[in-house]
């Protein structure tokens, strides 16, 4: 059996599966169920209603609780590093920034009131009074300029903070003028100070939770958003409730959020279906649709893009330096089938910059020829570069990472198609690091992660890459150039001229990291949680809104 | 006995040191590096080493793993690798957890193992003694994960039922919470204690042929006594030994049932330590594994002598 039939052939899932063998074991689970209680057991204790116009005109109601769920890492409380609770799914209650910045227009202001630029370099922030950090030691504190400062001293100095890479890279000083006034000087003018100097991971926080010394350690997380942090078991949950001093008056109107961790898929569906949780991801599109199907009007669907996979073959060797060669490649690869069999035909091909960020894409009219698939062109332009069809290339993979191993057999199977012959090398990701990310690369095909905003998409195609990725970029020096213009030009129209000239210049030099294909993402929330952002964009801004409430 | 048990405890020590020795230094010669994958794919070549410095990764292997063994003989197993956490306090938190799960299996199983093997045996060869041999092989035959996966997700298909989720506390504190969440899925595996109940039902049959058996029906005992008090005690020796090692089968087991029942014990905490290549707890609850399964069968050997008053220790 081929590689690409397998896959489509995958079409019996284990949940299909389980769900086909059931009748076999109903009476042995009825036995069994007698064991449990009532399904309304929960906290807001409701059966969802569909989400009529006459419930969404309805006044904002307070109180209930909002159920979630999280998977993966809970080691420590620490907003700044990795391996701690997903800051999306759990700390966004607790946390809110100076602002936030949508991907284009200006910044969404939260406990900053002002933000004054002097000069090119020069910034001055005033922070909104009536702003308070929650629980104890600092307990209701009004957020200070000196807690700006002392989390970014902190992250310049803890190598192991992901946002050091910017703030001692691009930052030379941040400073507290007086208790509201925070003044940050850049190295030079700065395209992406808004998102460079405020993420998700350098919230408010008190200066006494980051004088411990090492935030990993904490035992509390001290924040100025609309809930505040309440209890946690390790490995189990989380529970946050509402902040009486939040600044937004009146809000939030959820009175309890609880995230409980729960990485087994078929144990996120039961609890969703047992109304244990409020909102759920489901990881493709066929439980989606099941469960969208099922559920009818209680429930609401929303569908986004992901992040793109990609595709990477290595310029710093021949002959992919060629543009022949990887225009060969590119006509190679049939994206359409690809997508079909590894995600259900359910995504978008998408040129260098993916639709997460749309505002920044070029016209797809202008994809056309770019993502057209061609075996006879392919084959055509190998002969023509004396292509050496004899060898076997090396095709590097994760083997710790299911997307690359459900890609790397089809993209081989492609790949052979067309004359290319390949070889895996299956390593770990510490080794795969090592092997692709340094120049010149010891690989010959690979598969990599894109970034999750502009700057960084568009630095992996630069030739000095900033430390990641420096081994997949075209070595052109026109494109270095616009890309160091894009990342200094402070005007948001020029730069997004910039960004859609850099694509199509890339596209002209048929690049060697390319997206395959961008993924759709769900969410499924029952239909009584009202004024839950539909938007991906503000979605990624306001992950529990304040403004959030229950119909219940 | 005193005597007996302590040479047993003094005995213990050299297969701790191997599985230590095999623990450690198997871990460390796994590919996999733990700085990057706690930093992440963008982590800097600047921020691993200082990672690596911080947690003494950057020490001879010898040192760590003496500095280990010291750790652990002092009550002290140390600190997570990915979130730098005190070991002893995450295992304070998620012990009761687990002896929840071991203590409902190890009731279902013997139960279940015990009660059919005994009604297989006084009723050999009839339809009921073939029915739960047959019962007792299906239900075992089936992987756990999939039993537990089709107990959760048909309640919840069929009636919008699911069992609560997370741990909120012992039994004692949350009574039928707990009930809900620990029984369902404990008696379901219960049920599939197929091996105890074909010893149970050899173990009866071979005393049922007894003299003493014989002799006892000739004087007119009734015959639940015969069985209460001659049959099941004389026939316990190999049950109890076969539940010794039911209970290590069920410590590996908790990891599935914890994992599918989204049930924060130590099973997850192993199994999230290994996805994350977190060795200090990787190792250091294998390390505790193996000692609490070589307890188990120490007192399983001492209930010798109270089952059966023959048996004495030297």
């Amino acid at each position: 059996m081929s590689y690409s039939s397998y896959w489509s052939s995958r079409s019996v899932s284990r949940r299909r599966f389980v769900a086909g063998s059931g009748t076999v074991a109903v009476g042995a689970v009825a036995l069994l169920a007698g064991c449990g209680g009532d399904s309304k057991s929960n906290g807001t204790g409701t059966t969802g209603a569909g989400a009529s116009p006459s419930a969404q005109a309805k006044p904002p109601r307070a109180g209930g609780a909002f159920r979630k769920s999280f998977s993966g890492g809970d080691a420590h409380l620490s907003p700044t590093h990795t391996g701690g609770f997903d800051i999306y799914t759990t700390f966004s209650t607790i946390y809110e920034y100076m602002w936030r910045k949508p991907l284009s227009g200006p910044p969404v202001l939260q406990g900053a009131e002002k933000i004054e630029q002097v000069d090119d370099i020069t910034y001055l922030i005033t922070l909104r009074e009536h702003v308070y950090q929650d629980i104890a030691p600092v307990s209701g504190r009004a957020v200070s300029a000196e807690d700006v400062k002392m989390l970014s001293d902190y992250i310049i100095a803890d190598k192991a903070v992901f946002a050091r890479a910017f703030y001692a890279g691009q930052l030379t000083s941040v400073t507290a003028t007086d208790a509201k006034t925070v003044k940050v000087i850049t190295k030079g003018p700065q395209a992406y100070f808004y998102d460079g100097a405020v993420g998700f991971d350098r919230p408010l926080i008190p200066k006494e939770l980051v004088a411990t010394g090492d935030l990993r350690k904490v035992k509390t997380q001290i924040g100025s958003g609309p809930w505040q942090f309440s209890s946690q078991t390790p490995g189990s949950f989380v529970e946050f409730v509402k902040f009486p001093k939040y600044w937004r008056t009146g809000q939030p109107y959820v009175q309890t959020v609880r995230a409980t961790k729960i990485d087994d898929e078929s144990a996120r569906e039961a609890a969703f279906r047992g109304r244990q949780l409020d909102t759920m991801v489901p990881s493709n599109s066929r439980l989606y649709s099941t469960l969208m199907s099922d559920l009818g009007k209680d429930v609401r669907g929303m569908e986004s893009f992901s992040t793109p996979y990609a595709f990477a073959m290595n310029p710093n060797r021949k002959p992919f330096d060629d543009p022949r060669v990887r225009k060969a490649i590119h006509r190679a690869l049939d994206l359409n089938a690809l997508l079909k069999i590894a995600e259900f035909g359910e995504g978008k091909l998408t040129g260098i910059v993916g639709p997460t960020l749309a505002p920044f894409q070029i016209p797809d009219s202008e994809l056309t020829d770019y993502l057209k698939f061609d075996l006879n062109e392919a084959k055509q332009l190998l002969q023509q570069t004396a292509f050496d069809t004899n060898k076997t290339w090396d095709f590097v993979t994760r083997s710790d990472s299911t997307e690359f191993q459900t890609l790397a057999p089809l993209l081989k199977e492609q790949l052979a198609a067309a004359g290319i012959k390949t070889s895996f090398s299956d390593v770990p990701q510490a080794e795969y690091q090592t092997r692709t990310f340094a120049e010149p690369g010891q690989f010959d095909f690979t598969i990599a992660a894109t970034g999750t905003d502009i700057g960084r998409t568009l630095r992996d195609q630069h030739s000095k890459s900033l430390g990641v990725r420096e081994a997949f970029a075209v070595n052109n020096a026109e494109i270095d150039g616009l890309i160091e213009k894009s990342e200094i030009t402070t005007n948001e129209e020029q730069r997004i001229a910039l960004y859609k000239d850099i694509q199509r210049k890339l596209m002209a030099v048929w690049p060697a990291y390319f997206p395959l294909y961008a993924p759709k993402v769900y969410r499924i929330n029952r239909s009584y949680i009202m004024d839950f952002d539909d938007n991906p964009e503000l979605f990624a801004l306001y992950p529990q809104q304040p403004q959030m409430w229950l119909d219940t | 006995m005193l005597r007996y048990a302590l040479r047993r405890l003094i005995w213990m020590l050299p297969p701790i040191f191997l599985v230590s020795v095999a623990t450690f230094f198997g871990l460390n010669a796994l590919p996999g590096d733990i700085a990057t994958l706690t930093l992440g794919e963008n982590a800097t070549p600047e921020a691993v080493a200082q990672f690596r410095e911080k947690n003494g990764l950057d020490r001879p292997i010898v040192v760590r793993y003496v500095d280990w063994v010291g750790g652990i003989a002092r009550g002290d197993p140390g600190d997570s690798l990915k979130g730098g956490r005190p070991m002893s306090a995450d295992i304070k938190v998620r012990l009761p957890v687990t002896l929840h799960i071991l203590f409902f299996s190890l009731l279902f199983h013997a139960l279940f193992g015990i009660l059919f093997g005994v009604i297989a045996a006084l009723f050999q060869d009839s339809l009921l003694d073939y029915g739960i041999r047959t019962f007792a092989v299906f239900s075992d035959s089936f992987p756990h994960f999939f039993l537990l996966t089709l107990l959760l997700l048909i309640p919840a298909i069929l009636w919008q039922y699911s069992p609560p989720i997370g741990y909120e506390g012992p039994i004692w504190e949350h009574p039928w919470r707990d009930l809900r969440q620990f029984v369902p899925p404990t008696l379901l595996l219960g049920l599939g204690s197929a091996y105890l109940t074909r010893i149970t039902r050899s173990s009866i049959l071979e005393v049922l042929r007894a003299d003493f058996v014989r002799t006892a029906r000739t004087k007119g005992l009734p015959e639940h006594l015969v069985i209460w008090r001659h049959v099941l005690r004389n026939a316990l020796l190999p049950i109890v030994t076969v539940l010794g090692g039911v209970f290590a089968n069920l410590l590996g087991g908790t990891i599935i049932l914890e994992r599918v029942m989204t049930l924060p014990g130590l099973g997850n905490y192993i199994f999230q330590a290994v996805q994350d290549r977190d060795f200090n707890i990787v190792q250091t609850m294998t390390l505790y594994s193996a000692l609490t399964v070589m307890l188990v069968n120490l007192l399983v050997d001492l209930s010798y002598a109270r089952i059966d008053p023959r048996i004495r220790y030297r």
